[in-house]
């Protein structure tokens, strides 16, 4: 093990351990180790977007006077003194017209990806499920397709009651009838059953890094008592 | 220049008051022995056959008859007036005033002082009768009335001189603020400017000073030069404190940033806050504390400097009005520097104990997985059934030969690069053994230098990877990207629909969806595989089951599945009795957690049922 690793290694069991101070509560080690992961994070993604973005595709094309690219390039060029101008409290407005630029193309762009690549196959999906190609087996009915299709219509229907009924009792906060009081409570079942998932695969995600992160700390001192 | 009777200092010859002192002049304009002259001015429509009626009574008896031989046309003077005054009881000669007694004396030595004037006032008594008397005197008082008119008209129509711009409402000329300014503890006693009483005395000046612009101004540089030629201590006083002179002027800021050096004492008053109606000297401790906290407190050494002056010769008129200039310059420079602070958070009062469950739980943990991952040997990984998911990825990876071009697209942090690159390596081993061309790309800086990290844990050679910008619209530009020229898209990177296999390594269900979404109506259902962290596997089944994917695999436990089926060795041992355990201890914990809430709602429902 050369020098450096020993002095990288060392370093990484330092923070390490100042996350792992946060059990005994917030505190200076814990904030420390912290604001150097976003400072280190931050600086490195800014050295990213200069090399990769701003120079290559901002200033390159500007500098080609008479171009294509050098007209094309004046758009975002004033956009962003636009946006630099926000920085002044006087000429805050003037960064509104490309933050709205940003803001409408950015939805325009994210309801037409999730109707189209979300909503519409799932519920393609949901539908096709009752096709009779997939409910006919070997001359006969497949009660197990069936049964699998009917189950994943009361989730999608019951979850949908559920949303929608909680919204309608905060707004009109009205008596509610027992049959859809059964289809919401169905829809809270569906829903716990997939927050659960989530959650133990969040816990998994995160009980992998902490192992992974504590077979490096034993490796590391196995190497380190070893020379 | 007049003296002044009371402090005995020089004025200017019209002023009706002592700059110095504010004594009244008045009696400097009075003629000698002219004891009483109010009646005179509280009736200014006396006729002059009146007024001369008024000196014929003052005469002698004797005068009657030489005023009837005054119809005759003789003179009214003459010798005989002069023996009748000679014969003038003693008695009446005390009791006339003294001017009359010299005019009657000036008037025995010349004869034409008092004849031609007399002379004239007789003859027109003559030609006047007794019927017309009232009728003249009526047209020469509308001859009066009409000149007064006329001039009246005049001064409305004429331009205000500039002088009268400075003055205030009340008409106080711009000197005579001045020096209330600077002596406003006069003011405060003798008030002799704001009393009603006096006010006519104020107007006299003004007429003196609107009928000719010229004058007027000579006049007001005329005092202003007596003002500034004058030392402060002789202007505030030799037996009179300076501070005490400093502390008690409040002069208007507005005005003194506009260059002007004077404003009128009621206006300022108006204008200024509560505190500074106060005197500053009275109100300076009462605002002293609450300047401090709220931290607009002006300078301590500017403070120290207007109550303690060296000496009184360095306080000139301009530097003592700049001393309100200076604390509003510090109030606005402490706001100034204020701005844009962020308030802050209020401290939220921590539950105590929370703390120390916390830190139970955690180093029971830590200390749990430390004990298996030193102590308990790694068993042999079972042969499990492989997941449907996960076998359609592999049916796809099986399906490329040599040649056939995989974009691996990075899209996750450090925290999670231990879980996917032992997902992801063997599958690029297999893809290296099979030749087919990889190429790399991210959306995140960090995918950077963690695809050199993933391509090393790999044991494959290392490519550049490139740097896809904007996201999900960058995602969208190059699905888009049919003809392959758009500057959004990096150098080397082709049209998606080129690709065989698009292989993403993901963390972060929204970078999932943004490419599901924006690139996946645009490609083949057999062309998008993932392999992702546990955490999203809940998500990307239905995706999965929708036919929107080629199949994927998501944790370590299908990565490790996906491994064996490949015939690839995974990356390392995985530690699979440490993630038992965590999971162990996870459970436990979330026992303990429900039972002890219950508990709780338990306790607390009964300790209100008594109640109730």
């Amino acid at each position: 093990m050369n020098p450096m690793d020993i002095v990288l290694g060392v370093i990484g069991i330092a923070l390490s351990v100042m996350i792992f101070s946060y059990l005994l509560g917030d505190n200076f080690f814990f904030r420390a180790a912290l604001y150097i992961l976003v400072g280190v994070s931050s600086g490195y993604a800014a050295a990213v977007l200069v090399t990769k973005v701003i120079l290559p595709r901002l200033v390159e094309p500007l500098s080609q006077n008479g171009t294509d690219a050098f007209w094309l390039g004046l758009v975002p060029f004033v956009l962003c003194v636009l946006l630099v101008l926000m920085l002044v409290p006087r000429t805050v407005k003037a960064g509104t017209l490309p933050l709205a630029f940003l803001a409408g193309t950015g939805a325009a762009v994210a309801i037409a990806g999730i109707s189209r690549g979300t909503l519409a196959p799932q519920l393609l999906s949901v539908v096709n499920r009752f096709s009779p190609e997939l409910l006919r087996a070997n001359a006969g009915v497949n009660w197990g397709g069936i049964v699998e299709a009917l189950f994943i219509l009361l989730g999608v229907i019951s979850v949908l009651f559920y949303f929608h009924h909680r919204l309608s009792r905060k707004s009109a906060g009205t008596q509610r009838q027992l049959l859809v009081e059964g289809i919401s409570s169905v829809g809270q079942i569906f829903l716990g059953i997939s927050l659960g998932m989530l959650f133990v695969g969040f816990f998994s995600a995160a009980l992998t890094a902490l192992i992974a992160r504590m077979l490096w700390l034993k490796e590391f001192i196995l190497a380190l008592l070893a020379g | 220049m007049i003296l002044c009777p009371h402090c005995g200092k020089e004025n200017l010859p019209q002023a009706t008051r002592c700059v110095h002192c504010g004594e009244d002049l008045e009696e400097l304009f009075r003629i000698e022995g002219m004891e009483d002259n109010s009646a005179l001015q509280e009736e200014p429509d006396i006729s002059v056959a009146d007024l001369l009626e008024s000196f014929r009574n003052d005469s002698s008896p004797k005068d009657e008859e030489t005023r009837s031989a005054d119809s005759t046309g003789q003179a009214y003077v003459s010798d005989s007036g002069a023996e009748s005054n000679a014969e003038m009881p003693a008695e009446e000669e005390e009791q006339a005033p003294e001017w009359l007694a010299r005019i009657r004396k000036r008037a025995q030595q010349e004869e034409d002082a008092a004849g031609e004037l007399t002379r004239k006032g007789n003859s027109l008594d003559a030609a006047r009768s007794e019927d017309h008397r009232g009728r003249v005197d009526e047209e020469f008082a509308n001859w009066i009335g009409r000149i007064r008119e006329n001039a009246r008209r005049e001064n409305l129509l004429m331009p205000k001189p500039a002088i009268n711009s400075a003055a205030s409402e009340e008409g106080v000329p711009e000197w005579l603020r001045k020096v209330r300014e600077l002596q406003p503890e006069a003011e405060d006693g003798e008030q002799f400017a704001e009393e009603p009483a006096e006010e006519p005395a104020v107007e006299e000046v003004e007429p003196e000073e609107e009928q000719g612009e010229a004058a007027a101004q000579d006049q007001a540089q005329e005092t202003e030069s007596v003002v500034e030629q004058t030392s402060p201590e002789e202007i505030l006083g030799d037996t009179e404190p300076a501070a005490e002179a400093v502390s008690e002027l409040e002069p208007e800021p507005e005005a003194e940033s506009a260059g002007e050096k004077a404003q009128p004492a009621d206006e300022e008053d108006s204008d200024s806050g509560d505190a500074e109606e106060l005197p500053e000297s009275a109100a300076a401790p009462q605002f002293a504390p609450v300047l401090e906290e709220l931290g607009l407190a002006a300078d301590g050494a500017a403070l120290e400097l207007d109550e303690k002056p060296a000496s009184s010769e360095e306080l000139s008129a301009d530097l003592l009005l700049l001393r309100r200039q200076k604390e509003n310059a510090q109030i606005l420079m402490n706001l100034i520097g204020e701005e844009g602070r962020g308030i802050p958070p209020a401290k939220t009062q921590r539950v105590s104990g929370r703390g120390w469950y916390r830190l139970i739980l955690g180093a029971f943990l830590l200390l749990v997985l430390a004990a298996v991952l030193v102590f308990v040997p790694e068993a042999k990984p079972k042969q499990i059934e492989n997941p449907a998911p996960a076998v359609a990825l592999k049916d796809v990876l099986d399906r490329l030969a040599s040649g056939d071009k995989v974009l691996v697209v990075l899209e996750y942090q450090a925290a999670t690069s231990p879980e996917l690159e032992q997902i992801a390596a063997p599958v690029l081993r297999e893809l290296e053994t099979r030749g087919a061309e990889l190429q790399f790309l991210t959306t995140h800086p960090n995918g950077l230098w963690l695809a050199d990290a993933l391509m090393r844990a790999a044991e494959i050679p290392t490519r550049e990877t490139a740097f896809l910008a904007g996201g999900r619209l960058g995602v969208l530009a190059a699905a888009l990207n049919s003809e392959g020229n758009s500057a959004v898209i990096p150098a080397g990177i082709e049209e998606l629909q080129k690709y065989d296999l698009i292989l993403l390594l993901e963390d972060s269900q929204t970078d999932i969806q943004n490419w599901i979404e924006q690139a996946g109506p645009w490609l083949s259902a057999s062309k998008l595989g993932v392999l992702a962290s546990s955490q999203n596997e809940a998500l990307l089944l239905p995706y999965y089951d929708a036919g929107q994917l080629a199949g994927f695999a998501a944790g370590t436990l299908q990565g490790r599945v996906l491994a064996q089926a490949l015939d690839q060795a995974p990356l390392t041992s995985a530690p699979s009795r440490a993630f038992q355990a965590g999971l162990l201890v996870m459970i436990a914990v979330i026992l303990l957690g429900i039972l002890s809430k219950a508990e709780a709602d338990s306790s607390a429902r009964h300790s209100k049922e008594p109640e109730a």
